[in-house]
């Protein structure tokens, strides 16, 4: 039987875990993001590579030493480099001399045959649909407990207990099987969650924008939704995993649309610029429409499309009015770097609420 | 109406192109191009753009100041080169730098059509596009034997602040220097051995010309001049390097900055062609390593 490995991406591994397990494959999910990872990927990978691909790197050399032989990732067909992340891995890898499978389910656009011949090797079994529908409800409640972290971090009494209950989820989630068990698991970190005690504090929003794959994984982004937490603000992402099925496998089929992107992007980013730039440059201006105090722009160096949201994000600056921060991840080994930017951004937002006027001495 | 087009960046070697096309779009109007790289344009490329652009963005940028400031021209002219290339995109920063300009630079006006040859879809005149190539670069020569393939992307082969006279330095070595251009090989050439098609056109070009000439001339070594946050050269040039590797031709990669100097380029290149001097000779006359 296929031993089934897949890269992280924050609770990424939740959903894709039960789905193979579904479909009666044996799965080995690769320990998560850590300093070893990056380790192996800084090692193999193209000097000036972003990040999220010497994580994938470190993730598939440690699920091919706990024994894992397929791999299954997304393909893509550009601008951004995700696109060919597949086919480079797959030279790197077959050059280290691993005989391992590589499933790379490629877009339509390169031909509905290939498609189905790699997607066939994985879907062999007949309820697809039914399970998909399952996997997918999952997805929706997975990231339902991730917004309910968010909000009750800064407003817990007992500092900590949210951790608690989050980090043993995501640590249980790794011994249960299938789908119905794990909607168990989550059904009880929901309720764990619902009764943590909380206070009134006055709490601060702020919105996280950025690329995908640093936004979702809270190892690549410094855990920064947990520090900004603890120290009393409230996080909303633009990007969940649930979220990303909705937009891109979702809407296409019902030709829609996401409304908030198409509503803010129009005068800035007309077209698709490729990655995740314009709904990085629509969410900043609705967060900031939505009265946030802050907005947080994570990516990973040398990202291609972030870039160019950055520069566009710098240039409308007077016209969003918001305290806007830039947070560029690469190989860093330790968050106190990040958490002093973080207080000194934390600490321009309160200067610039508290005395309004003097407070525009700050904006620019 | 002064119409104004930076020709650096995306928009290199375009110049007859956009000679052709703006009369048709703009009545009674007079074309000012920016020009060569100057020292100014940097640094106000530099000043200006964001940090981790790319270097040839950058000076993009310096180009379109200059083009503001210095000529007061009424309106830019920058088509939105979403792809160039059937089945194609171009390079994000290339697709959205458009975008860049108009949010930082208010008040000007800017023109931007879009040219999507993707699925065959244009968006400027049918007339004005067809059977003319965009692009129109000078072609490499190539010589019998001794030659040196420059690898880079052609903004960066004939951007005189960019190429830290690499061609010029190769030459003066003896060398024949040899490079792909933009818009030339895919008509009858297309890649075989890739694990993926490339789906980025300059990546495609590049990469063809490369296997092209391993296959077709007489090469001594390859030179990747990489610049220094470029996202297609991160891909390519692993690639390009691990060919290489496989094929046993001396390769050197080198990444510029806006912070290089020329002096230190120029003693890399030579060092290297003093190697593939060295090692040919030393091939001639049955040479036993002394690695042992």
């Amino acid at each position: 039987m296929r031993k089934i490995t897949f890269p992280h991406m924050g609770n990424l591994f939740v959903i894709a875990k039960v789905l193979f397990e579904e479909l009666g494959f044996e799965v080995v999910v690769p320990p998560y993001n850590n300093r070893i990872a990056i380790e192996i990927g800084k090692r193999l990978s193209p000097e000036f590579i972003c990040l999220p691909f010497k994580l994938n790197m470190g993730n598939f050399i440690q699920a091919i030493e706990m024994g894992a032989d397929t791999i299954v990732i997304f393909g893509g067909c550009g601008p951004c480099r995700f696109g060919y992340y597949g086919a480079l891995e797959k030279e790197i890898l077959k050059d280290l001399g691993y005989d391992i499978e590589m499933i790379v389910i490629e877009p339509l656009f390169y031909g509905l045959r290939n498609f189905l011949e790699q997607v066939s090797k994985i879907f062999a079994r007949k309820n697809i649909a039914s399970i998909l529908k399952r996997v997918y409800r999952l997805a929706k409640k997975v990231d339902g407990i991730e917004r309910k972290a968010h909000f009750l971090r800064p407003r817990e009494m007992v500092k900590g207990s949210v951790d608690k209950i989050y980090e043993r989820f995501r640590k249980e989630s790794l011994q249960v099987y299938g789908v119905d068990q794990m909607e168990r698991l989550v059904d009880t970190a929901n309720v764990l969650l619902d009764n943590v005690y909380i206070v009134n504090e006055k709490v601060r929003k702020i919105g996280i924008v950025g690329e995908i794959y640093t936004i979702i994984d809270c190892f690549s982004s410094l855990n920064i939704e947990k520090i900004l937490g603890e120290m009393g603000c409230e996080v909303e992402r633009n990007l969940y995993i649930s979220q990303w099925i909705d937009t891109h496998l979702i809407y296409p089929i019902f030709k829609r649309k996401d409304q908030i992107v198409k509503r803010y992007s129009k005068d800035v980013m007309p077209v698709l610029i490729g990655g995740h730039a314009r709904e990085t440059i629509s969410y900043a201006k609705y967060f900031a429409a939505q009265k946030y105090d802050g907005i947080l722009h994570i990516f990973p160096l040398t990202c291609m499309p972030e870039i160019i949201a950055k520069s566009v994000l710098n240039g409308i600056k007077n016209q969003i009015d918001i305290p806007i921060m830039h947070v560029v991840v690469d190989e860093i080994d330790s968050d106190v770097g990040i958490k002093t930017r973080l207080e000194a951004f934390l600490d321009l937002i309160e200067a610039r609420s508290e005395d309004g006027e003097r407070g525009l001495l700050f904006r620019d | 109406m002064k119409v104004g087009v930076p020709n650096s960046f995306c928009y290199a070697g375009m110049e007859n192109f956009f000679i052709r096309v703006i009369p048709e779009v703009f009545e009674d109007s007079q074309v000012i191009f920016s020009g060569k790289t100057t020292k100014e344009m940097v640094e106000y490329g530099l000043k200006n753009g964001c940090d981790e652009l790319c270097i040839p963005a950058k000076i993009f940028i310096g180009h379109v100041e200059y083009l503001i400031r210095k000529k007061s021209v009424d309106v830019l002219f920058l088509p939105r080169l979403v792809s160039v290339l059937p089945s194609t995109y171009s390079c994000p920063k290339i697709i959205g730098i458009p975008d860049i300009i108009r949010a930082n630079y208010h008040g000007v006006k800017l023109v931007v059509p879009e040219i999507n040859l993707r699925k065959k879809r244009k968006m400027m005149s049918e007339k004005s596009m067809k059977n003319e190539q965009l692009f129109d670069f000078p072609m490499a020569k190539i010589a019998k034997v001794k030659n040196i393939m420059v690898l880079a992307h052609s903004y960066v082969i004939f951007d005189e602040f960019l190429n830290k006279g690499i061609l010029e330095t190769i030459k003066s070595a003896g060398y024949n220097p040899i490079y792909p251009i933009y818009y030339r090989f895919n008509s009858f050439y297309i890649s075989s051995d890739l694990p993926k098609e490339f789906f980025w056109s300059s990546a495609r070009d590049i990469y063809n010309y490369f296997e092209w000439a391993v296959n077709n001339t007489q090469i001594n070594g390859v030179v990747y001049l990489m610049t220094f946050g470029c996202g297609i050269d991160s891909v390519l040039q692993e690639l390009i390097m691990r060919k290489c590797n496989e094929l046993g031709l001396p390769y050197l990669c080198i990444t510029v900055d806006e912070h290089c100097a020329d002096v230190g380029i120029q003693t890399r290149i030579e060092a290297y062609l003093d190697m593939i001097e060295w090692r040919t000779s030393k091939d001639e006359k049955n040479y036993l390593s002394t690695h042992g």
